[in-house]
């Protein structure tokens, strides 16, 4: 009879334990659920974490608008002017459309194709609010005559962006001192930049 | 008699109260081990999302983001830049001091090296090189450690013009609280 009531609460037991265990690590799931909650909240909404997504948007946005104003193939003139137009904002904006009938006979004439790429770049300085950034970049690029050899120049280039929409653009693009010319083309990239 | 009694009587009420508490007690554990699934999903989640977001290169570095610490570190390597690539071939050893004082790590050896060779060429040189900074911009900044895109112009005012050299890659590191320089990679 005892071993009959015995069995009872083993039956019974088992399953209060389970239940409070389960409780217990519910709880403790929750709470930590409710940690990183917090955590994820406060990443969302955290100002510096926001500036460094924004640095580097305008870093890959000003090394990829450069490259386009350093591209320039005679037999394609309207798709590469189209290109400038994309990657220029305000009084560089201004400028293209201005003289792009001088730009597209400069270019064609030229027999020209160009190439470039961003040697090394970064942010000097970058101010949200007003949607303007300052980025330095060298670029190398290199030129074509007429299918003949290649040649390169280097040109360290100051970048003005200013914010067109969710994208940033040129503004302004000022050289910065002479560029220099390379011997023969331009060097491959070094591996792992 | 007493013996086959007692079972008889209890029987009944267990058989009336047991099913329906052992059924609630099942469908409690049941809804238990859901809440338990729901909230480890949430957790995942949440975390999976957080550490997006803070383990982003973006969240490590703090170049143009902290505008003061971001500033300390221009002006340091600029003045440390224009020190190492300066030099006077009548102050020779002054500039070995003032550059010794801006350099660490792996550049100090360097270094040492490439001022051999200027104080073996300098004095029959009469050579004098100005490097002055147009222009410096904070690609990384993590702590005690930066790099930095430098613009540099050298200008001889005496002697043979240096090779061109447009600019460097500078990595810095913070020692005893000032900046000094550990690598430089031109460009």
């Amino acid at each position: 009879m005892t071993s009959i009531a015995a069995i009872r609460r083993f039956l019974g037991g088992p399953l209060r334990t389970a239940t409070l265990a389960v409780a217990v690590l519910a709880v403790v799931a929750f709470a930590v659920a409710g940690w990183f909650g917090v955590s994820w909240y406060r990443a969302a909404h955290d100002d510096s974490l926001a500036g460094g997504v924004a640095r580097d948007a305008v870093l890959q946005d000003a090394q990829r608008t450069v490259i386009n104003l350093n591209t320039i193939d005679h037999r394609q003139v309207q798709e590469g002017l189209k290109l400038w137009e994309q990657s220029a904002a305000g009084s560089l904006l201004g400028e293209v459309r201005t003289n792009r009938d001088d730009y597209a006979r400069a270019i064609a004439d030229s027999k020209t194709t160009t190439t470039a790429r961003v040697i090394d770049g970064a942010v000097a300085a970058l101010n949200e609010r007003s949607g303007t950034a300052r980025v330095l970049v060298g670029v190398d690029v290199t030129s074509q005559f007429d299918g003949g050899a290649a040649s390169c120049v280097r040109r360290r280039i100051q970048l003005d962006m200013r914010r067109d929409g969710d994208a940033w653009k040129i503004d302004k693009l000022v050289p910065v001192g002479e560029a220099i010319p390379l011997a023969g083309a331009c060097p491959a990239p070094a591996p792992g930049k | 008699m007493t013996i086959p009694t007692r079972p008889q009587a209890d029987a009944p009420t267990e058989q009336v109260t047991k099913p329906p508490r052992r059924l609630t007690g099942v469908a409690t554990l049941v809804g238990l081990v859901a809440a338990l699934v729901i909230a480890l999903g949430l957790a995942a989640w949440f975390r999976g999302e957080a550490n997006q977001l803070l383990g982003s290169a973006a969240a490590s570095n703090d170049a143009v983001v902290d505008a003061d610490a971001t500033a300390q570190v221009s002006e340091q390597v600029r003045d440390a830049v224009e020190r190492i690539f300066s030099y006077d071939f009548a102050r020779l050893d002054a500039n070995e001091r003032a550059a010794a004082d801006v350099i660490t790590g792996p550049l100090v050896q360097e270094y040492r090296q490439q001022f051999a060779q200027v104080r073996e060429l300098a004095p029959t040189q009469q050579a004098v090189v100005a490097t002055t900074v147009p222009a410096v911009a904070v690609k990384m900044l993590d702590g005690d450690r930066a790099v930095v895109v430098v613009f540099i112009e050298r200008q001889a005012k005496q002697g043979p013009q240096p090779p061109p050299m447009l600019g460097l890659t500078v990595t810095a590191q913070r020692v005893d609280g000032s900046w000094k320089i550990a690598d430089v990679a031109p460009f």
